[in-house]
């Protein structure tokens, strides 16, 4: 098991297509997929003008872990598609954890399948969409539709999100044991935080997308504690 | 647990052992043997051994919201599991965990189970979880032993069984390399750990308080139990980690595995061959179950220092002993004297 660590390299050290890049598709980087440096330096970010790899953008580095964990520290540019699905592919990550550093794009998770997503920052839209299971974990706000279509897994997010009528169920207060224990697996920081304020406040949680059949769970803290 | 002793007339106890005049709380030597009886507070502990035997054993966490409950959930988890013999598991309360010691930050304890075999101890611990522990407002199942460990390969089932209760609410989760379910119930959600694992453990540990009354073999077991209740990776699964019915093996009855060890009981003296003397009138049996044998041979010599010290022989303890096949069944041999040496 490894941890890998993805730091944005500073714009100085990078060609001139950095500035250029819109926006960078990271459903190439799959935690349990790396065996090695180059498996992750040669994953390719798709971007509106021209392909980029991901060891052109980041400084990698590796230490030894009891699970397989990619953190990055992304630069200016955001990210889409976290641990979702790459094209051709039926599901997103299947295990392990990214942990974002910072803000995450548009379809965070999307069909993903097993593992954990943590932003310590914001998310763009559609984050957890079409989710099969997994964990995702948001300590900023949320962009529009989360869990749209999501069949099962977690989303705990800071605040309740805006989500679409008759989809979700009413929020109901629970008291959130099972966060004592993903707290156990969390680096400090905005999203341990966001866990240790539900511990102690207890959650509320809403469930869906019922317009799918979906069983998945959206938690929040419980404001009026 | 049982005690058949093959002792023969000519080893029986003396009457009136001699009594320590330092009445030191230490054992003692006393040059009367090769290498001298132990006498502690002026009772005579006797050249005996206990004889236990491989158990497969596990251990599983317990959390609740508070120690009422906590207590009710570890009370019916530990429910008719005193012995193997009539009740498939050995099952107790190893010790209790603060908060800060528990997977979910509750309050906790944990219990040790043991049994003759992995398949009845898997069957056992999984029916226990759903009917004690899954019933319970509040508790969690946590595995005692890590699953994940790659040295213990074979696992005891509790969530993996208890999640077909959810009726497909149930919901996965694996956190940190460990799997856990959460399954939606009436008071929110009972969460239980995938499995836990199991380990090699040794069943029978014993020695036997043998007092002038009731009250006094009483006082000293309690003692005896209050003791070993310190000692981490061992359980005294009778009630009061005490049983006054020590056993034999067999029966004049077909198909009893057990019966009354008719050598230590006060009432049949002068009928039947009888192990205890004139002044000897209540035996009771210390029954330790352990992870390890240091564990089980620290949970003897804390119990048996603890009964001599609190009663003594003034207080109407006389011997201390031990039960054992003649050395033919168990591989495990505790022999009095060497572990209070």
């Amino acid at each position: 098991m490894t941890h890998w660590i993805l730091t944005a390299k500073s714009t100085a050290r990078v060609d001139d297509r950095y500035h250029e890049i819109g926006r960078l598709d990271a459903s190439g980087i799959d935690p349990q997929k790396i065996r090695q440096p180059s498996d992750l330096a040669g994953v390719v970010m798709r971007t509106d003008s021209s392909p980029i790899a991901v060891g052109e953008l980041f400084d990698i580095e590796s230490i030894e872990a009891t699970e397989d964990i990619v953190t990055i520290h992304p630069g200016p540019h955001l990210l889409d598609r976290i641990g979702a699905a790459a094209d051709r592919q039926r599901a997103g990550i299947r295990g392990g954890t990214i942990h974002i550093c910072g803000n995450a794009g548009d379809l965070l998770g999307h069909r993903m399948r097993r593992g954990q997503i943590i932003v310590d920052g914001n998310v763009a839209a559609h984050c957890g969409a079409a989710m099969i299971a997994g964990t995702i974990l948001v300590a900023g706000t949320v962009g529009p539709a989360p869990m749209d279509a999501a069949r099962r897994g977690t989303f705990i997010t800071s605040r309740k999100p805006s989500l679409p009528p008759r989809c979700f169920t009413r929020g109901v207060s629970v008291d959130a044991v099972f966060a004592s224990i993903l707290a156990r697996g969390l680096p400090g920081g905005p999203s341990r935080n966001l866990i240790e304020k539900i511990i102690q406040n207890g959650a509320v949680t809403s469930r869906g997308d019922q317009s799918v059949g979906g069983k998945a769970e959206i938690l929040w803290p419980n404001q009026s504690s | 647990m049982t005690a058949d002793r093959h002792q023969s007339e000519t080893e029986r106890p003396i009457a009136n052992p001699q009594i320590d005049p330092n009445n030191d709380t230490k054992p003692t030597p006393n040059a009367d043997s090769p290498r001298g009886p132990i006498v502690i507070h002026g009772v005579v502990v006797e050249p005996e051994f206990a004889e236990a035997f491989d158990m497969t054993a596990t251990a599983i966490i317990i959390t609740a919201i508070d120690r009422y409950w906590l207590d009710r959930a570890a009370a019916a988890m530990t429910g008719f599991g005193t012995s193997v013999i009539g009740c498939k598991i050995e099952i107790a309360i190893d010790h209790y965990l603060e908060p800060s010691q528990t997977p979910d930050r509750r309050v906790g304890v944990r219990i040790l189970a043991f049994a003759n075999d992995h398949q009845t101890l898997d069957k056992n611990i999984a029916a226990r979880i759903a009917q004690c522990v899954l019933t319970c407002p509040t508790a969690a199942a946590y595995a005692g032993i890590d699953p994940t460990d790659q040295a213990r390969q074979k696992q005891i089932a509790m969530g993996k069984s208890v999640r077909y209760f959810g009726d497909g609410y149930q919901i996965s989760k694996k956190i940190d390399g460990r799997h856990y379910w959460r399954i939606p119930v009436m008071d929110g959600e009972f969460i239980c750990q995938h499995t836990t694992a199991s380990t090699a453990g040794i069943g029978g540990g014993n020695f036997f308080i043998i007092a002038g009354s009731s009250a006094s073999a009483c006082l000293a077991a309690k003692a005896a139990v209050e003791s070993i209740d310190q000692i981490p990776d061992v359980v005294t699964p009778f009630p009061g980690g005490t049983t006054r019915s020590g056993t034999k093996i067999g029966s004049k009855y077909g198909g009893l595995l057990a019966s009354t060890n008719h050598a230590f009981c006060p009432t049949l003296r002068g009928m039947d061959f009888s192990l205890l003397c004139d002044d000897e009138h209540s035996v009771l049996e210390i029954v330790i179950d352990g992870l390890t044998s240091q564990a089980v041979a620290a949970a003897m010599r804390a119990g048996i220092v603890a009964a001599c010290q609190s009663v003594g022989f003034d207080g109407g303890l006389r011997r201390i002993s031990a039960g054992n096949y003649g050395g033919k069944l168990g591989k495990h041999h505790f022999h009095l004297h060497e572990i209070l040496r």
